[in-house]
């Protein structure tokens, strides 16, 4: 599994509405950007107390990110 | 696997009764859905009708962090293996693998990450509400002992200069290590300030 995959899979563990994730990867040479889009409802849900949640997301998917020698940035889209 | 049994009885009662005597089962164990209300009929003769239920097993509060986390520690270390044990107050993981370091991360920051979410997700999904926690090999002892060596000489530093010292932010539970540590040194006293993730604590001269 890699990074764009395990993004989707804490993403939809955490929604009500996991159907509704998308989840995609704006890649770039060593670094890419991985963009969640979540049902409306559900974007507090990925975002957290204080943005307490989506930074755990991140370091989760820097330390994969960082098997493949690879960086990313992950954001939630609005 | 989800084990799903049929069972009847004259009432609903009964036939869950019986259910669990086979699934060898409690109440806040499964879920139930009644096929057949049952009826005793007219004089307990004409139309009288057995009660059918539906049960099956809930899905455990471990079972589902082993899936969490054998699915999430494969992005990250394909070798890496859990450990569950469990008592009425905690779940216990303890992770075993080629790239702790990665797992670990950055004083714990990844093993922080996962424990957090997994508790966020299996609380969602359960009304079990023992908590989740997440260790690798020995790195939760290692840290324990670290930050109390550490914040022992920070207080020494702190009573001789007068100066309050600001240490970077830290988990709740790494937080509480610093205060009890400092608790009985008569010399300084410690406060948290700033919002989580980035609060931290400040050592004060007494």
């Amino acid at each position: 599994m890699g990074t764009v995959e395990l993004v989707r899979y804490l993403t939809k563990a955490l929604v009500d509405e996991p159907e509704a994730v998308e989840v995609r990867e704006v890649a770039g040479e060593r670094s890419s950007i991985i963009e969640i889009t979540v049902a409306p409802d559900d974007i507090g849900k990925v975002i957290g107390k204080r943005g307490r949640i989506v930074h755990a997301i991140r370091t989760v998917a820097k330390a994969a990110a960082a098997r493949e020698d690879k960086r990313v940035e992950v954001e939630i889209m609005e | 696997m989800q084990e799903r049994i049929i069972r009847h009885g004259r009432t609903v009662e009964e036939a869950l009764e019986n259910a669990l005597r086979d699934l060898e089962a409690s109440r806040d164990q499964v879920e139930v859905d009644v096929l057949e209300e049952g009826a005793s009929g007219f004089l307990g003769i004409i139309g009288q009708r057995e009660a059918t239920v539906e049960v099956r097993m809930k899905e455990s509060k471990e079972d589902f962090v082993e899936e969490f986390l054998k699915t999430v520690l494969k992005a990250i270390d394909s070798e890496a293996e859990i450990s569950i044990r469990s008592d009425e107050d905690a779940i216990y993981v303890d992770v075993d693998g080629e790239s702790l370091g990665l797992i670990i991360g950055r004083r714990g920051d990844t093993l922080n990450a996962l424990q957090y979410l997994l508790n966020v997700t299996a609380g969602k999904r359960s009304s079990d509400r023992r908590s989740i926690r997440l260790d690798a090999g020995d790195f939760r002892s290692r840290r324990r002992r670290e930050l109390e060596q550490m914040v022992l000489r920070l207080a020494d530093r702190v009573a001789k200069t007068r100066r309050p010292f600001h240490l970077d932010p830290m988990p709740p539970h790494e937080r509480k290590i610093v205060h009890t540590v400092l608790q009985t040194d008569d010399r300084v006293r410690t406060e948290s300030e700033g919002m989580d993730p980035k609060r931290h604590i400040i050592i004060h001269p007494a």
